[in-house]
């Protein structure tokens, strides 16, 4: 593992803390309503949320959110993940390929 | 800033849409052009695409005020691949988050116009200016991020306003600004650091993603 990989590491498991502690704090102090759905609410009138699309991981109640979430998290982290090397070019692999 | 479907009347829908349909043209023509020049260009679009998907419907906690909200990242992004680009995947991005219950898609182009041309043309314009007043590049990235936040948020609050209240437009506009700002102050702050920690980083190990504008 490379000080940039550890470095990375200790980032991204402090950022997962913090927020955990963000989302408790901010349970105990109003439920962690997102401001979107709050102010669509307050604009529309009605606490109910309309989706014209097709499909929407919606219909599929909580559980629907937290797998479309993670799914889509999964799909986005992909995207970056294999395009940064491309674009950044920072992998000993590249590098050498490059030499 | 995801305004849902059933809140905005389908004339303004229609609006919004054409107003989104111009800048997407001139989005796609500008990556055309510079895809030309560069043909890995496209590798870091689609990047940044994937980072303004992920960026822009992840749900922070704010402590303070018991509620939660997200970024934009579209700052940034116009900083690396430059506003009409960046307008290009906020739409591609926010139809793609329709699916997991974001936005509309009746509301796609309300949306892009408030994140995508709004908060990329108010954070890349703050950040040009800045640089060309001789500030550093950590400072004027940052600042063009927290703009750019912050004006998504007061533009999807005018939009509603605007079609709900027009013969009350700047109370209801006030109003839905406050709705959103007290979660939102927060995350701008975050949206400064994470726009300056990484432009910067950037500016200081790969210039050359800058150029385009370093270079005008």
């Amino acid at each position: 593992m490379d000080k940039f990989i550890k470095s990375y590491l200790i980032i991204g498991v402090a950022a997962v803390l913090v927020l955990l502690a963000c989302a408790y704090v901010g349970y105990l102090v109003g439920g962690n309503t997102a401001t979107d759905d709050s102010v669509n609410a307050k604009a529309s009138g009605s606490e109910e949320t309309v989706y014209y699309s097709p499909f929407t991981i919606e219909h599929w109640g909580d559980n629907g959110e937290y797998l479309g979430f993670f799914v889509a998290g999964c799909v986005g982290g992909f995207i970056v993940g294999f395009l940064s090397p491309i674009v950044f070019g920072s992998y000993p692999a590249i590098r050498r390929k490059d030499e | 800033m995801h305004i849902a479907d059933g809140i905005l009347p389908w004339y303004w829908c229609l609006i919004w849409y054409l107003v989104t349909a111009v800048f997407v043209y001139i989005g796609t023509r500008s990556i055309a052009e510079r895809r030309k020049l560069n043909p890995a260009y496209m590798s870091t679009v689609a990047l940044l695409g994937g980072a303004v998907f992920v960026i822009s419907v992840w749900h922070i906690p704010v402590p303070v005020t018991g509620s939660c909200s997200h970024p934009v990242g579209t700052p940034m992004a116009a900083m690396i691949i430059g506003p009409g680009a960046t307008i290009v995947i906020s739409a591609i991005a926010l139809f793609f988050q329709t699916f997991i219950g974001h936005g509309g898609i009746t509301t796609i182009g309300a949306n892009t116009v408030s994140m995508g041309i709004v908060g990329t043309l108010t954070g890349f314009g703050t950040f040009r200016a800045l640089r060309k007043s001789g500030v550093s590049i950590w400072l004027s990235a940052g600042m063009g991020g927290l703009v750019g936040d912050v004006m998504t948020y007061v533009t999807a609050a005018f939009q509603l306003a605007l079609a709900l209240h027009p013969s009350d437009l700047f109370t209801w506009w006030g109003i839905f600004t406050v709705g959103y700002l007290p979660t939102q102050i927060p995350l701008a702050i975050l949206e400064f650091i994470f726009t300056a920690t990484i432009i910067q980083h950037i500016a200081t190990h790969k210039p050359e993603l800058l150029e385009w504008w370093l270079v005008k």
